[in-house]
């Protein structure tokens, strides 16, 4: 018997991770009072909690980083980040979560320099935000692939690799390989951009901001347009890069990849921080106990749970756990690809 | 090389103080981190993009219709089919290219922008210093591509054209049944070929005399003839001396006249005799518009010299308005013509000249002579008849005959002399009275050497009306005696010997003709010109379209690559003295009235040019017309079409980089 906490799903798209069907956890997760805590304590903020230097230290450091749009005239239009204080440290992986218009993009388009701060300052790895030499460090998935549609793949690559000044020798090995990586295979990767599929559009879009093999990867929506293989494959990448080393910002609308991946999370609604911490901390619930095993019959069900009402004076739920529909779908599009083919050649 | 450079230090200073500010201060990191590899694959995709878009699927068509017109149109002569050939293919290259090119340049940001892709972009470590550039350098590589491409088809086009016309003036000639003139206009490209890249030297000087002038004498005209002698004249010099608080030209102004003359019988002098000889004087402007007429000087009354040999000097007052006219026209010429028939004047370059009057004699300002025109013509200026050019030779038998002297090369720039021959050009329009008969025109010309003073045999010359006639003289017809060798400077007389017939003359009129270079080279000279306009284009394009939308770049990019071609074009309606020249021509006698409607017209014009003068001159980058004209681009033009791009480019990039790095690209 073993005790799993709600997010620590294993990745290996070989590996089925288990969850229950319907649970009174669910019926718990429904109380958000219950499950959003309040604003983390300066003790669970590193950013409020910070070493000598927290923005040499961090990959990102925010202090007080406010944005707010203004029409023609200058009058204050739209405040889309309220006083941001943020810190993410080198290797973890970290997700921005929120509504539409809740300051996700926003935050990550004055990291990467698109738009400029009304107020406040930002770090990255270590450098102000706005300076260009930091982007060499810097990947950049946005949230569709604003890539230029005549190139081919090879050549969006190229394209990518020239800006980083890598040399041609080295983007001659490089590019094979991330092609590679992101399942493209040599038909693909000649045929222009305009002719790619969503799907195809985002793994190319992944490559180029691999391209440089970055200490920080920012993916913006990386699973949009992605079939579920594809997510799979998408969020193995990101455990990868933080194998690596590396530290991903996520930015997504699909709350079950961030939990898949991600080691911190904050949510923003109104361009304000609502919450701050580790996914396990945050979406953890204290009361309730979740006790995984096989092959029980049903008089030691039975006995188990006389035994568990004993013990609590309460009912307890029992459940069989069911496998999740992604987890399906890539054991089906396993079983029918043929050995050492790619599953989106035949497209 | 002598370049002049149209532009002031203060200007150049502006634009490196510019480009210093912005790149230099402001830019500072991006520049010391410019990589060359950024910028190169910036323009790489912009030059795909262009390609794979099928920007170039525009020539095919441009060719054609090319083609097509050059079928379609109706040349005088073989010479003017490829002229016409030339010209039809530089023009449409031009166009298109300009015109390809500012729609990309001003779309290329806004398109990156709209459809986001400069996310990616921005994001990576490519400044805007090197995006800027970099859409410069792609924009520069697709006007080449364009251009190389419409090069090479005219230089075919052309060479296909110049076989087919020398076909026809091989068989033109074996027919035998051309006129004279023609004969030797067909023989002479027979030779040259239709191709041609010549360098052409034009007169130092063009006057039209009475009678020739000996070295040490002066020039002379007589009556139906005339002469002007430019003045430019600050208004401040007008101001009566010891009077500073009067306006310009209130006392009026004097001209003094040393005008030695005598009295003639038909062609020839006859003797120095103590009579008098009556002028006519008025002032014109610089474009020969009539300014102060006779009632306005001397008081209306005729103007007589009295004195033959001129050492009395005779003193003629201009009327104090007209003399504020003169105030407000700044450039304007004397004109001076012989009233009568019997005599004649001669004119040097101290003859005439200005005296504004003061309350003292000590206080006396002369003002001398200036030239106001391109040549290095001194005043004062004789030009024989009253024609619509203003020069006009007449023939024998009838008043007012004279000779046309075509001065040709200096002592610091002597006629180059290369080959065993001189050969020259002449166009003239022919005028033929009515009575004269229908017989050719025939021209005497003689050619002198001025410092050995060989003189080569007569050559005869058959005009046709504005049409370019070719003379070959050999250089050993020039021997004094001693040596065949000439020094270069050159004088060409030029007569009507047909009676009642007469020549007009055009500042190009005649101009000594030398080989220079290949056409191929000429022709690839004019394409690069048009690639220098292209990439200024680009550069102003790109300038606006980082802060304006596309539409309104577009816009705004025409305006400022058109304003100065608009103000040229508008030209004399501008020039200094339009606020005189309006007053005058609406008839207002008020002084203050003429003030008023002066100044307001002068400061409106005035405004109108420093706008212009600010903005990029087209007609720099123009170097079609030489090759149409076969004749050699000069190294300077191209010098100067390439500093002007560098004036206008280099601020427009930096500015445009400026505001890219200022702009969020993310909205």
């Amino acid at each position: 018997m073993s005790e799993t906490g709600v997010g620590d799903h294993a990745i290996d798209p070989s590996r089925a991770a288990v969850k229950p069907a319907v649970t009174p956890v669910v019926d718990a997760m429904r109380d958000d009072s219950a499950l959003i805590p309040p604003l983390a304590s300066p003790a669970a903020n590193p950013a409020a909690n910070p070493a000598a230097n927290p923005a040499a230290e961090a990959a990102v450091h925010i202090e007080h980083l406010t944005k707010t749009y203004r029409d023609f005239w200058g009058r204050d239009k739209v405040r889309a980040l309220d006083d941001l204080n943020l810190t993410i440290q080198r290797g973890e992986v970290f997700g921005l979560l929120g509504p539409n218009g809740s300051g996700k993009s926003t935050t990550i388009k004055l990291l990467l320099g698109l738009i400029f701060p009304t107020s406040g300052r930002a770090w990255v790895l270590g450098q102000p935000v706005g300076s260009t030499a930091i982007n060499q460090k810097i990947g950049f998935l946005p949230e569709e692939s604003y890539l230029y549609r005549f190139l081919n793949g090879e050549e969006t690559l190229y394209f990518y690799g020239r800006l980083f000044n890598i040399p041609h020798r080295e983007l001659k090995k490089r590019v094979p390989e991330l092609l590679d990586i992101v399942g493209l295979d040599n038909k693909a990767r000649k045929r222009k951009l305009r002719e790619y599929s969503k799907g195809m559009a985002r793994r190319i879009g992944l490559a180029q901001a691999m391209i440089n093999d970055p200490e920080l990867i920012v993916l913006d929506e990386p699973t949009t347009g992605l079939d579920p293989i594809g997510t799979r494959e998408m969020k193995d990448l990101i455990v990868s890069l933080k194998n690596q080393g590396k530290t991903v910002i996520l930015c997504s609308h699909l709350l079950a990849d961030v939990q898949d991946v991600c080691d911190r999370i904050t949510i923003l609604f109104r361009g304000k921080m609502q919450t701050l911490g580790s996914v396990s901390e945050l979406l953890q619930v204290r009361d309730v106990t979740h006790i995984e095993t096989t092959g029980l019959s049903p008089d030691q069900l039975a006995q188990a749970r006389t035994f568990m009402r004993n013990l609590t004076g309460k009912e307890p739920a029992v459940t069989h756990p069911s496998s999740t529909l992604e987890d399906l779908f890539v054991r089906i599009v396993a079983d029918n690809t043929p050995a050492g083919q790619s599953y989106t050649s035949s497209r | 090389m002598d370049v002049v450079l149209p532009y002031s230090p203060q200007m150049i200073a502006f634009v490196a103080a510019v480009a210093a500010l912005c790149i230099g201060g402001y830019g500072f990191f991006d520049l010391i981190r410019f990589s060359l590899v950024r910028v190169l694959a910036i323009a790489h995709v912009l030059i795909i993009d262009a390609v794979r878009r099928r920007v170039l699927w525009v020539l095919p068509v441009v060719m054609l219709g090319v083609i097509v017109i050059v079928q379609l149109q109706r040349p005088i002569d073989e010479l003017d089919a490829v002229r016409q050939t030339i010209k039809a293919s530089l023009f449409a290259s031009g166009l298109v290219t300009g015109l390809l090119i500012l729609i990309l340049a001003s779309t290329s940001l806004g398109r990156d922008i709209d459809s986001k892709v400069i996310f990616t972009i921005v994001s990576k470590p490519a400044s805007r210093l090197e995006i800027v550039t970099g859409k410069l350098v792609g924009f520069s590589g697709v006007a080449a591509l364009l251009l190389g491409v419409m090069l090479v088809f005219t230089w075919g086009l052309t060479h296909v054209r110049a076989a087919q016309m020398g076909r026809t003036i091989d068989s033109r000639l074996a027919m035998g049944n051309s006129d004279a003139f023609s004969t030797a206009w067909l023989e002479h490209f027979q030779t040259t070929g239709l191709l041609r890249t010549n360098r052409l030297t034009s007169p130092t000087s063009t006057n039209v005399f009475s009678r020739l002038p000996s070295k040490s004498e002066p020039g002379s005209i007589s009556s139906l003839q005339n002469a002007v002698i430019p003045f430019e004249v600050d208004p401040i010099q007008l101001i009566p001396g010891g009077a500073s608080n009067a306006l310009p030209g209130a006392a009026g102004v004097v001209i003094e006249l040393r005008i030695p003359f005598e009295q003639i019988s038909g062609d020839r002098p006859l003797v120095l005799l103590a009579d008098e000889c009556q002028l006519a004087i008025s002032i014109v402007s610089q474009f020969d518009e009539l300014v102060v007429g006779p009632a306005e000087i001397n008081r209306g009354s005729p103007v007589v010299l009295t004195d033959p040999a001129a050492i009395k000097p005779v003193r003629v007052f201009v009327s104090e308005q007209a003399s504020q006219l003169l105030a407000g026209m700044r450039r304007f010429m004397i004109r001076i013509s012989v009233v009568g028939g019997d005599h004649l004047i001669s004119l040097g370059s101290e003859s005439v000249r200005l005296i504004v009057p003061a309350t003292s004699a000590d206080l006396f300002r002369t003002i001398t002579p200036v030239n106001l025109f391109e040549t290095q013509q001194p005043a004062p200026i004789l030009r024989g008849g009253f024609g619509r050019r203003g020069l006009r030779v007449l023939g024998p038998g009838q008043p007012g005959t004279g000779t046309a002297r075509f001065s040709f090369g200096t002592q610091a720039q002597p006629v180059p002399l290369s080959s065993d021959h001189l050969d020259l050009e002449l166009r003239v329009g022919v005028d033929r009275s009515e009575d004269a008969g229908d017989v050719p025109t025939r021209l005497v010309l003689t050619l002198t050497d001025r410092k050995t003073g060989a003189i080569a045999p007569e050559q005869i010359v058959i005009p046709e009306n504005n049409r370019t006639a070719f003379i070959r003289v050999p250089i050993a017809s020039l021997s004094s005696g001693v040596s065949s060798l000439t020094s270069g400077l050159i004088d060409a007389d030029l007569r009507v010997e047909t009676p009642g017939h007469a020549i007009e003359l055009e500042k190009s009129t005649m101009s000594v003709v030398e080989p220079s270079g290949f056409f191929a080279v000429n022709l690839a000279k004019a394409f690069f010109g048009q690639w220098l306009l292209a990439v200024l284009i680009a550069s102003l394009a790109l300038c606006c379209s980082t802060f304006l939308s596309w539409h309104i770049a577009l816009v705004l990019s025409v305006f400022v690559l058109g304003a100065n071609w608009v103000v040229e074009q508008v030209g004399d309606a501008l020039a200094s003295g339009i606020g005189a020249r309006v007053a005058l021509s609406a008839q207002i006698t008020d002084t203050a009235a003429v003030q008023t409607v002066a100044g307001t017209v002068e400061g409106l014009a005035l405004t109108l040019r420093t706008i212009a003068s600010y903005l990029p001159n087209l007609d720099y980058f123009a170097l079609n017309d030489f090759v149409e004209r076969g004749l050699a681009v000069p190294s300077t033009d191209v010098i100067r079409a390439v500093f002007t791009l560098v004036i206008f480019a280099v601020p427009a990039i930096s500015l445009a980089y400026v505001a890219l790095r200022r702009k969020e690209v993310a909205p």
